[in-house]
């Protein structure tokens, strides 16, 4: 079916060389972002990166991964396991994934549903709130691995600048790494978190 | 160069009743039911073709995060988006000679092989073609040194 709407695209528009390109770059890209998610799956199950694991939440599809993220050491987090899944588009990575945590997760770059709030999430282009930089926004060069590196060092390091949730901020900005209220950063916190 | 992008582009974009805007519309509208003929047998398609529109027509980026297809681009924006067709489609580009300096493209993370088609940046970073021309589209920038395409492409003009 894909190959009839490429000859007939072709037939079409046969003069618009450029035209051509882009409608057949469309169509190939859901088999390159199977592709490249079926190569980082397999290279996170050889080598493990620390800190997270990952794997599919449907061995089906592809496109949505759930992650185990293991709290920072010396952060809050410390102890707490967090859930997460990632929803990426047909068109990754020319196209950032969503993040959302399923497990309840206390930060001011996470919304109180979840959903992750980082630059490096965000498409490239004019920035309505001014807070970000070109060279801190989504890249296709990011993967699994670097997208959980950077929320990883976001939860031991919340950008306090463009806040998700309001209160988790002025919390933190108020009591700071002082804050001692265990169980409320992560519904999964283990028994070592609450000692801490 | 300026004329024979204006003629390609002219093609693509430029007048205002464009022929070929309406004929990209076209291709969508006609696709319909020459696909149906294909999935006869296998129950009527009605609700395939909005679907298709949004999967397999190509998107365009007036800015960054707004996509639309070729027939809802304002005139404005088709004159911006055929500047920077055109702009990306005259970087150097060539086939992958098997060279050890660079061994694969960072977007799709696949190996070069021998007659791939790649494209290299201003700050010579080298991609496949395809995949680094729909990034640029979106964004003008080089994936791996966040260099502005644009400005370098300047410089490296006035140097020259």
């Amino acid at each position: 079916m894909a190959n009839a709407q490429v000859l007939h695209a072709k037939g079409l528009c046969h003069s618009l060389v450029i035209c051509n390109q882009y409608v057949t770059q469309s169509i190939m890209a859901e088999g390159q972002s199977t592709l490249l998610l079926r190569k980082q799956l397999a290279d996170l199950k050889k080598n493990p990166v620390e800190g997270f694991s990952a794997g599919l939440i449907d061995d089906d599809d592809i496109y949505k991964w759930e992650v185990l993220i293991i709290g920072p050491p010396d952060t809050l987090y410390e102890g707490g396991f967090f859930k997460a899944h990632l929803y990426f588009p047909k068109d990754y990575p020319q196209k950032p994934p969503k993040m959302k945590f399923i497990s309840d997760v206390w930060h001011p770059n996470i919304e109180k549903n979840g959903d992750v709030c980082i630059s490096i999430l965000h498409e490239p282009g004019d920035d309505k709130w001014g807070y970000e930089k070109a060279n801190e926004r989504w890249l296709p060069i990011h993967t699994v691995e670097t997208i959980l590196i950077s929320v990883i060092s976001m939860l031991a390091d919340p950008n306090d600048e463009s806040p998700a949730n309001v209160d988790a901020a002025s919390e933190w900005l108020t009591c700071g790494s002082s804050l001692s209220a265990p169980g409320k950063f992560g519904e999964e916190q283990s028994a070592a978190g609450d000692d801490a | 160069m300026g004329n024979c992008f204006w003629k390609i582009m002219g093609n693509c974009f430029s007048s205002p009743t464009s022929d070929d805007i309406s004929l990209l519309r076209g291709s969508n509208e006609r696709m319909g039911p020459r696909d149906s003929t294909i999935s006869d047998h296998l129950g009527p398609p009605p609700p395939y073709v909005s679907h298709e529109d949004e999967d397999h027509a190509y998107m365009y980026f007036p800015s960054p995060n707004v996509s639309r297809p070729a027939s809802q681009l304002t005139e404005e924006e088709q004159i911006r988006i055929a500047k920077r067709i055109g702009l990306i489609q005259h970087l150097p580009s060539g086939v992958y000679d098997g060279s050890k300096k660079i061994r694969e493209c960072v977007i799709c993370m696949i190996e070069f092989v021998v007659g791939d088609h790649v494209r290299y940046l201003p700050c010579m970073h080298t991609y496949h073609v395809d995949c680094i021309d729909d990034w640029l589209m979106r964004s003008l920038t080089c994936p791996s040194c966040m260099e502005p395409v644009e400005s370098a492409l300047l410089t490296s003009y006035e140097t020259n």
